[in-house]
């Protein structure tokens, strides 16, 4: 049985969204930024699933990704402070705890060929609080990221990650441009 | 430099090293076709943006900014400063807050920014020299400085500062092939 929040909770989840996007930003942000309008449109969309219209649900994270370029499902749960400044091309199906910033070109969802469910869904990941992901990282497949974890930029994790810990990636080399012949 | 300037260099750019007009040359029709196409539209678009910014007209700075955002999906930060050339293939994806100097080239869903504690303000952002090529799915992050004529290749995470002229790899660039499972 799911939960079934009123419009005055969902508001205040927008609102403190809205108060960390703008310390995060360091500066005001309008209403029409897609940073904003794309955890609106999503929050719109989880609130009417939740409340049992499917398809106007539907309806609004088409019209999410239409126009932010983002796809936040409906089925996804996000918690309060979330923090998307480039909404183009971010990609979160899983459920995800308080204060998540997703930098672009991040994603989170299912790995092909594992589809244990651990709570968020088939294959579908669960992240703890205050997790960053950095630019171009990824979580994949039914694994659970600790809080305060940290997915450096150009890794992916397709394994568990304790609380706190940090995922890097591969770094650049450096060739001088004689070496290449 | 005056944005008429910039947005001429970007048009040259795009009529002789884009493929798809190199060749058809300088004709008039090879001239509309490159102002109609996304590479140039989106420059423009953030040239405007900029110079309104420039005016102190945040806010309609702001406005062509998120047109940029919402027709090519690029998020080029108004207060960033590009140099005149600059040349982006693929705009779609394209994140950029910090500045360059002349004769960029941004290939596609490419992130030049701030570490992702915030604030997300252009002095925290990367500096580029001059004639910088930035390969797809690259990531410059945090106030670093690329020195000039560097290239990055593909899929590269940058957050610490490249000599000149260098050429910047990934560590992990070899995929790995398993045999398929009968």
């Amino acid at each position: 049985m799911q939960a079934r929040p009123t419009w005055s909770e969902v508001q205040a989840m927008i609102e403190a969204d809205r108060t960390r996007l703008r310390q995060w930003y360091g500066g005001p942000v309008s209403r029409l930024h897609p940073a904003f309008a794309c955890v609106y449109l999503y929050r719109l969309s989880h609130y009417l699933y939740q409340r049992g219209h499917p398809y106007a649900a539907r309806f609004v994270w088409h019209c999410n990704t239409y126009i932010t370029g983002s796809d936040l499902p409906p089925m996804a749960e996000i918690g309060a402070g979330l923090v998307i400044p480039c909404p183009a091309g971010a990609a979160v199906a899983a459920k995800v705890g308080r204060n998540f910033t997703l930098m672009p070109g991040a994603g989170v969802g299912s790995e092909i060929g594992r589809y244990e469910d651990i709570g968020a869904g088939p294959g579908l990941p669960v992240l703890g609080d205050d997790v960053v992901m950095e630019p171009r990282s990824g979580v994949l497949g039914p694994i659970r990221v600790g809080h305060r974890a940290r997915i450096c930029a150009g890794a992916t994790a397709t394994a568990d990650v304790p609380d706190g810990a940090s995922v890097v990636g591969p770094l650049a080399r450096f060739l001088k441009l004689e070496e290449r012949k | 430099m005056s944005m008429r300037a910039d947005l001429s260099e970007d048009l040259r750019r795009c009529l002789y090293q884009s493929p798809a007009h190199r060749a058809r040359g300088d004709s008039l029709k090879a001239r509309l076709s490159a102002v109609l196409s996304p590479p140039f539209q989106c420059v423009l678009i953030f040239r405007i943006s900029h110079w309104l910014w420039r005016r102190r007209w945040y806010w309609a700075a702001g406005v062509m900014a998120g047109l940029n955002r919402l027709i090519f999906k690029a998020s080029l930060e108004p207060a960033s400063r590009i140099g005149p050339g600059v040349f982006l293939p693929h705009p779609p994806g394209t994140v950029f807050c910090g500045s360059a100097g002349r004769g960029l080239t941004v290939y596609s869903i490419v992130t030049c920014g701030p570490c992702a504690d915030g604030p997300w303000r252009v002095e925290q952002g990367p500096v580029l020299g001059d004639n910088i090529t930035i390969g797809a799915h690259s990531v410059i992050q945090g106030p670093v400085r690329v020195g000039d004529g560097t290239r990055i290749g593909f899929a590269v995470v940058l957050n610490r500062d490249a000599p000149s002229g260098a050429l910047v790899i990934s560590r992990a660039m070899r995929a790995t092939i398993q045999p398929a499972k009968s």
